[in-house]
């Protein structure tokens, strides 16, 4: 390759690529270092192969290019597409948005659906146990036995009653950080989808 | 209460109120039949049932 027909690739390459300054003065770079090669002793050819193919040259100059801001009408017209894309297609986000929320929530009460039966049962406990335990003197001046049956099973209620409310309030805590763990990552997602919006 | 505390009153009152139970149970012989009886006649007394 000669050297007029290197600068001429190079310049026809640059040219829309780079900005015209800049091309210039590429071109000239380019130009003065064959010609510095060349005085060097080196052949025409020899220092154009030397320099580089210009494609590459030109790809990396234009690479090495800042990008052109967005104008504000562009970004303004492709605002204005994904808010009408988003109008559009709400009958299907929209429904598919509140399905994961319905699934969220579903979720949540299965959560709380422990510690819920983890109140009653011990709430029942409790209750049995000390209804039991005020009545059973009632009985004991027709039957001893029954009193004294009667009274041992209160106490044993309350007992395990009192098992239980340890046992929920220990499960409510995992509950509640459950509970967080799941509206926080439901917010996340929430935000990210804004954000790809935006 | 500490949970030591907590369980400590728990098992305390499960085991004394088995005992209590057993005992109620011993003077009708350990039969449930019985007890049963005592205590639908007893509720009917008191108007319970």
């Amino acid at each position: 390759m000669t050297r007029q027909d290197f600068l001429l690739r190079l310049r026809s390459g640059l040219a829309g690529n780079v900005p015209a300054e800049e091309a210039a003065r590429l071109v000239d770079y380019y130009d003065e270092m064959i010609l510095d090669l060349m005085e060097d002793g080196r052949s025409e050819a020899d220092a154009v192969a030397q320099v580089g193919d210009p494609n590459d040259l030109v790809y990396a100059a234009a690479g090495t290019r800042p990008l052109p801001a967005p104008s504000p009408t562009s970004t303004l017209t492709r605002r204005r597409w994904r808010w009408t894309l988003l109008i559009l297609g709400a009958p299907l986000w929209g429904s598919l948005l509140l399905a994961a929320a319905c699934i969220l929530l579903s979720a949540d009460l299965i959560l709380w659906c422990v510690p819920l039966t983890g109140a009653g049962v011990s709430f029942g406990f409790l209750l049995g146990g000390a209804i039991s335990v005020i009545a059973s003197p009632l009985a004991v001046s027709g039957a001893w036995a029954l009193a004294l049956v009667e009274l041992g099973a209160g106490f044993i209620l309350l007992g395990l009653g009192m098992i239980v409310v340890w046992l929920t309030v220990q499960i409510t805590r995992i509950c509640w950080r459950g509970h967080r763990a799941l509206f926080q990552w439901g917010l996340a997602q929430l935000g990210r989808s804004k954000a790809v919006i935006a | 209460m500490k949970p030591r505390t907590w369980f400590t009153t728990a098992g305390t009152l499960i085991a004394i109120g088995t005992l209590i139970a057993l005992v109620g149970l011993a003077l009708v012989g350990f039969d449930g039949d019985k007890l049963s009886d005592l205590a639908r006649h007893w509720y009917s007394v008191v108007h319970f049932n």
